[in-house]
């Protein structure tokens, strides 16, 4: 066996360490911004938004495209919830919507239209 | 049809896609993404690091355009501009007759294992990829010509593939698909990347065979959990002559807890290797204890890393990954009949603002033929 194939039986045990700790402090971000209160059923819809988007992408890609129109909004979640595992069901997409057009629109300095 | 041209007809096709008007009524729409990254590697422990690696920076450019045609129809192109210079990364139409049943035909990248859905740097964390997917960033890369199957890995084909949901909770993905496959020469012993994006060898399958391939994965979702499993397969032949088989088979797993992720990927490739008509001249090692040259060479590679958010602004990353190749070497070569790499990643990004994020990492490579190695990483990466 390869000298570089040695020991790396402990690797897998550091890697499941480095998981829990990192659980532990995991700081949780999300698509509202402080400056906007949203009602109790958008911050949950906003959640399960936050999880679905972030398996595959970084969720500041959702913030950033902000200001391009509640209708291109659906055709995005519709894109997305068609990607290999995305673990988006239809559910899921009215969820994400509900979440995505609240974000859209009070979001009072984003430019409207933009494609 | 030379470089420049190409890169012209691509940059046109873009611009004229996401410039016509879209019309409403029709129920055309359309939208537009992209991404940026600068890169620059460094190799300290070496004085010249040009001469294992591809060092220094390296820009990765990407534009993309999708136009939906209704509900059951859409078209996406992408403009790639990296190290191989301008390329189609995607130019293909999604044909949907369901979530169960849907065809995508073109210019595109086919489902194998988890991470070449996140190949996008914008979408990854460190500014390179995983050993078994690099393309071009690692470490003696000419001796171990890159990893398993480098991402992504484009190609001309058509894929059919679906989910269903049994719950909202659960979910299963398929995909079956028929590309060119990679290429290489007659008499090769391994593939020859650059024949995938020459245009002096055309954007052509080189034997008239397809390859074929297929996912299967289960993906389990919670209201802030996701854990997805999968397995990936794809072979044919890879020569001129339709002699020379290979066969790659991966393995994936991906476990989100909220923000923090664990993802696992491995795989494996058997490439048959031409002996040529001398191979006691052409190979380091001789023929086996029945007196034959086995043509056959193992090829493996893994990733386990761990993805979580530290503070607001600043995600860490550490990754172990790796390769091993088993099986006869060309004379030439510097490697061994059982050679090895380990690397160790730890890495940082910091969002500046946006989607625009500033990305440090430090690799230990750990190889079983040369002296180790440590590479390191500063980029800057943003999506549009």
């Amino acid at each position: 066996m390869p000298q570089a194939l040695r020991g790396v039986g402990r690797i897998p045990r550091s890697l499941v360490c480095l998981l829990v700790v990192a659980a532990c402090v995991d700081t949780p971000r999300s698509l509202l911004s402080s400056s906007t209160p949203a009602p109790p059923d958008i911050q949950q819809a906003c959640s399960v938004a936050t999880t679905r988007c972030a398996h595959c992408h970084p969720i500041e890609r959702v913030i950033v495209s902000r200001g391009m129109g509640v209708r291109k909004w659906q055709l995005y979640i519709e894109q997305m919830r068609l990607k290999p595992s995305s673990g988006i069901s239809l559910n899921d997409a009215d969820i994400i919507f509900r979440c995505l057009r609240f974000v859209e629109e009070s979001c009072t300095d984003c430019k409207r239209g933009r494609s | 049809m030379s470089h420049s041209q190409r890169a012209r007809v691509i940059i046109l096709m873009v611009v004229a896609v996401a410039a016509a008007p879209a019309r409403a009524d029709d129920k055309v729409e359309r939208n537009f993404a992209g991404s940026i990254q600068l890169d620059y590697m460094a190799v300290p422990t070496t004085s010249v690091g040009r001469k294992i690696s591809l060092d220094s920076a390296t820009a990765e450019v990407s534009l993309k355009v999708t136009q939906d045609f209704g509900e059951q129809m859409s078209a996406s192109v992408k403009l790639c501009i990296a190290c191989h210079g301008v390329e189609a990364g995607m130019a293909f139409f999604d044909l949907r007759v369901s979530d169960e049943l849907r065809f995508r035909v073109g210019r595109f990248t086919p489902q194998f294992g988890a991470f070449p859905l996140r190949h996008d740097p914008a979408n990854h964390r460190t500014s390179d990829k995983p050993l078994p997917y690099d393309m071009g960033r690692m470490l003696r890369i000419s001796e171990w010509n890159m990893g398993i199957l480098p991402s992504p890995w484009v190609d001309n084909g058509v894929e059919l593939s679906g989910a269903h949901f049994f719950s909202d909770g659960l979910q299963l993905d398929y995909a079956a698909y028929a590309v060119g496959g990679p290429r290489a020469s007659a008499d090769a012993v391994d593939f020859e990347y650059r024949l995938s994006r020459s245009a002096d060898s055309y954007y052509v399958d080189n034997n008239s065979r397809p390859s074929l391939g297929a996912r299967v994965a289960v993906n389990v979702v919670g209201d802030k959990s996701n854990i997805t499993a999968g397995l990936s397969a794809m072979g044919g032949t890879y020569d001129p002559d339709n002699k020379l088989r290979y066969a790659i088979v991966g393995a994936d797993l991906v476990v989100q807890l909220s923000r923090v992720f664990l993802r696992a990927e491995y795989l494996l490739r058997e490439t048959q290797m031409s002996l040529g008509a001398d191979p006691t001249s052409r190979f380091k090692y001789g023929p086996g204890k029945d007196g034959k040259y086995d043509p056959y060479v193992l090829k493996q590679g893994f990733y386990a890393e761990v993805e979580a958010p530290l503070t607001d602004r600043i995600d860490g990353i550490v990754r172990w990954d790796g390769l091993r190749r088993q099986g006869n070497v060309l004379r030439t070569s510097a490697l061994r009949s059982d050679s090895a790499i380990l690397r160790y990643t730890a890495g940082a990004s910091y969002k500046l603002g946006g989607a625009t994020r500033i990305k440090l990492s430090g690799e230990f490579y750990d190889f079983s033929d040369f002296q180790d190695e440590i590479a390191i990483h500063l980029a800057l990466a943003g999506a549009l």
